[in-house]
């Protein structure tokens, strides 16, 4: 691992380009991610939002942004990259162009901009943060929502499996993609960074627990995000040059019970329905371990 | 040196984006457009032209390119048509929001369904309150001055706004006529580089554009409408300036009069159908029949002013509109009734590029003045 | 760019806005004043209040690091949290055993 890398939680930079003073929800884990984010990409970034919770953040005549931002609408945060991308380059301007939309806006409405940025190769860094459901509208079911989790829109639980994102990415053959959440913030970090690093476009999916719409206390954000790596359900792992590599193995895998007791969202299911998840979820981590953490998606 | 060409007004309208240096063209093919982005991509490629050429994913992310692009503070150019514009509709209210001064041509095209090819207005009047100046053009030469003239509009600091030009599918688009290609020396005095103020993305003037708004959102939308009175003014000033350089100044950019001195029946009309209107005015009047013709040439800002002047002597007044309101009939004959406050026939016709031609016009002046309201021919 | 009330064109016929401004803006809907939001006060928003016991504290940096605010602030020698930005979501005390949590009176 390059010196550069980040090693420990004391190694992450102080300086703030996203400060307090706005509208975003006590404990609200998508502003903490763009926080810790702007953080090791530094001053020279400009960030494109697509409309969500994050579009909030900037409320007329305040700011709490020390970065260039923009935000034009839900479904189009990698055709403004693209333009972004050739713009700067004409007005000499360098800087890291971070997409920081909401699940809703990438996997669903924004998936054909996005996906145009990407067999393009715009090199821009995207994250993905994914509350697993459309939030900023109060909690609706989207294809990225998790099985079985109930939303506004699906009150006895969402029936169908969510998209497989990073891997429709990493299909797009972008040098970089991986998965993060911001329990782990120097895991996460050192994502960013090398997402930075690459030539091209990254892609970072990055799992920020929503107390509103998930049900959990504000104060337990980081908690949540901890038990979804620890049981084993949202692995942390990067995609490049189509192979997979996980980043964290738990040692001793968390029981799945213990990640959604803990919630709302998953409080109709029988615990028959918890011994199905917890069998679905072994099932993949043995597939894992035989295969070394570490395998070929793509051909 | 200027230079005269039969071109089509699809290379009118790509020869205005390279003479004003646009510089980022993010684009989609749609009929009847294409040939504009095509001529765009060879000048590119052929080094005569220094842009870049951003084929993007459909034309909301076209609209969403411009914006961005623009927003940065590059020139930007984009085409687009029917279909296509439709698809741009919510991002055409966002770059107008933005107070972005991004100039795209449309080639008129009726809408689906049924699906058609051929040209109307629907599709450009369907955008009508989005916040973007719209210019009708009746010929290639006025596309290519008016995308140059455009930029220079829609970049003045009292407009900021961004602006659609509009040329009729096939009959413009297809058809070659001599145009006049000014020089690029002459171009560059004309119009200087845009550096704007109003909107960067530099690390250096962190801005945040696209946020929220509460009670100050009407202040916003009121100052559109203030940059379109504005428009008026600076339109009307830039034509004059144009004129004096190339000897064509459109009639001072709003409302194009003919034959109205004397005239007792009058036809509002706007885009390339004028060109028949006009030689059917001569005609009557070689028979002894005092008729005229006004034509509109800017939708919005919408030239009040000039539609009372031109037909306050006016007795009977028609307008012939090449769209549809089916709940309401013809859209810019509402738009007069309301302006000039009196009665006013209005004609549908040419709807997806149904001939209309000089046997129609004359049966369409014939017809004026009747006890009906609307005609739809 | 210029802001104001009257539509040029045919001078005040056409168009009036009455009592339509705001100190400051140009009609661009942009803000150009970085992390201007620090002039909200947030900290109204919370119900219970952390406080860090600085003597115990061990710079470990979680608190600072996972505050979606922004509210922890360290230095070598010092701790201290923002109150005018903490929305007192609770998560620094979740995460540490030296932060407690009062309810606001």
């Amino acid at each position: 691992m390059k010196d550069s890398y980040l090693k420990k939680l004391t190694d992450i930079p102080m300086e703030d380009y996203l400060v307090g003073g706005h509208v975003a929800c006590q404990g609200c884990s998508a502003s903490l991610g763009l926080r810790l984010a702007l953080k090791v990409l530094g001053k020279d970034t400009v960030v494109i939002n697509g409309s969500g919770c994050m579009t909030l953040l900037p409320v007329y005549p305040t700011t709490p942004l020390r970065v260039p931002w923009i935000h034009l609408a839900i479904e189009n945060t990698g055709a403004a990259g693209t333009a972004l991308y050739y713009a700067l380059r004409r007005k000499n301007i360098k800087a890291n162009i971070l997409g920081y939309a909401g699940d809703g806006a990438t996997y669903d409405i924004g998936l054909q901009s996005l996906s145009g940025a990407a067999e393009k190769n715009i090199d821009m860094i995207y994250i993905c943060y994914n509350n697993q459901s459309f939030g900023n509208t109060g909690h609706q079911r989207a294809s990225s929502t998790p099985r079985a989790s109930s939303t506004s829109t699906t009150p006895g639980g969402k029936v169908e499996v969510e998209k497989d994102m990073p891997a429709i990415m990493a299909a797009h053959r972008i040098p970089y993609v991986a998965t993060a959440c911001p329990s782990y913030p120097v895991d996460f970090l050192n994502k960013v960074k090398r997402a930075a690093e690459v030539k091209g476009m990254a892609y970072i999916d990055l799992l920020v627990p929503c107390p509103v719409g998930w049900g959990f206390d504000p104060s337990e954000g980081i908690d949540i995000g901890r038990l979804a790596v620890r049981t084993g359900i949202w692995k942390l792992y990067e995609i490049v040059d189509g192979r997979v590599n996980l980043t964290y193995i738990p040692k001793k895998r968390r029981g799945v019970s213990e990640y959604l007791r803990a919630q709302g969202r998953f409080s109709h299911l029988s615990e028959e329905d918890i011994g199905a998840i917890q069998e679905e979820v072994d099932e993949a981590w043995e597939g894992l371990e035989a295969r070394g953490y570490e395998y070929e998606i793509m051909v | 040196m200027n230079t005269r060409r039969m071109i089509t007004g699809n290379g009118a309208a790509a020869w205005g984006a390279r003479l004003a240096r646009a510089e980022i063209i993010p684009n989609f093919p749609i009929t009847p457009q294409t040939a504009i982005i095509e001529e765009i991509a060879s000048w590119i490629a052929s080094g005569e032209m220094d842009a870049d050429f951003l084929p993007m994913e459909s034309e909301h992310s076209v609209q969403s390119a411009l914006a961005a692009a623009s927003s940065a503070g590059t020139r930007v150019f984009s085409a687009t048509s029917s279909q296509g514009l439709m698809l741009m509709t919510e991002m055409m209210f966002v770059t107008s929001g933005l107070r972005l001064p991004v100039i795209m041509v449309n080639v008129s095209r009726g809408l689906s369904a049924p699906i058609t090819l051929w040209s109307d207005h629907n599709d450009v009047l369907v955008q009508r309150d989005s916040g973007w100046l719209q210019i009708f053009c009746s010929n290639n030469q006025e596309v290519l001055d008016s995308v140059v003239m455009g930029y220079k509009i829609a970049e003045d600091s009292e407009v900021l706004l961004p602006m659609m030009i509009n040329l009729d599918g096939f009959t413009l688009s297809a058809t070659r006529e001599p145009v006049e290609i000014p020089s690029q020396d002459e171009i560059d005095d004309f119009l200087p580089a845009y550096n704007p103020t109003h909107t960067i993305l530099d690390p250096k003037y962190p801005m945040s554009m696209g946020g929220a708004v509460f009670d100050e959102y009407m202040y916003f939308r009121s100052q559109q409408r203030m940059a379109m009175c504005n428009s008026k003014d600076v339109i009307t000033d830039v034509c004059a300036e144009w004129e004096k350089m190339t000897g064509r100044g459109w009639a001072c950019g709003l409302v194009e009069p003919y034959c109205l001195e004397d005239s007792e029946r009058a036809l509002l009309i706007c885009g390339s159908e004028s060109a028949t209107l006009k030689y059917t005015v001569d005609k009557l009047r070689a028979d002894g029949e005092k008729v005229g013709m006004l034509r509109l040439r800017t939708m919005r800002p919408f030239p009040c002013e000039g539609i009372t002047d031109a037909l306050s002597d006016v007795e009977k007044i028609g307008v012939i509109d090449q769209d549809i309101s089916p709940g309401s009939g013809g859209i810019i004959a509402t738009e007069v009734k309301a302006c000039l406050g009196r009665s006013v026939t209005s004609f549908i016709a040419g709807l997806g590029g149904r001939r209309i031609g000089v046997e129609k016009y004359e049966k369409i002046f014939g017809r004026l003045g009747q006890d009906v309201e609307e005609w739809i021919f | 760019m210029r802001a104001g009330d009257r539509g040029r064109g045919r001078g005040d016929r056409e168009m009036r806005i009455i009592n339509i401004s705001y100190d400051g803006a140009n009609g661009v809907p942009v803000i150009r004043e970085p992390a201007s939001a620090l002039k909200n006060n947030t900290g109204t928003w919370r119900v219970f209040r952390p406080t860090i016991d600085s003597d115990r504290c061990v710079r470990c940096g979680k608190c600072w690091v996972f505050c979606p605010e922004g509210a922890i602030h360290v230095s070598d020698a010092d701790i201290w949290i923002d109150y005018d930005h903490c929305k007192g979501c609770g998560i620094c005390v979740n995460g540490c055993r030296f932060i407690t949590a009062q309810r606001e009176v």
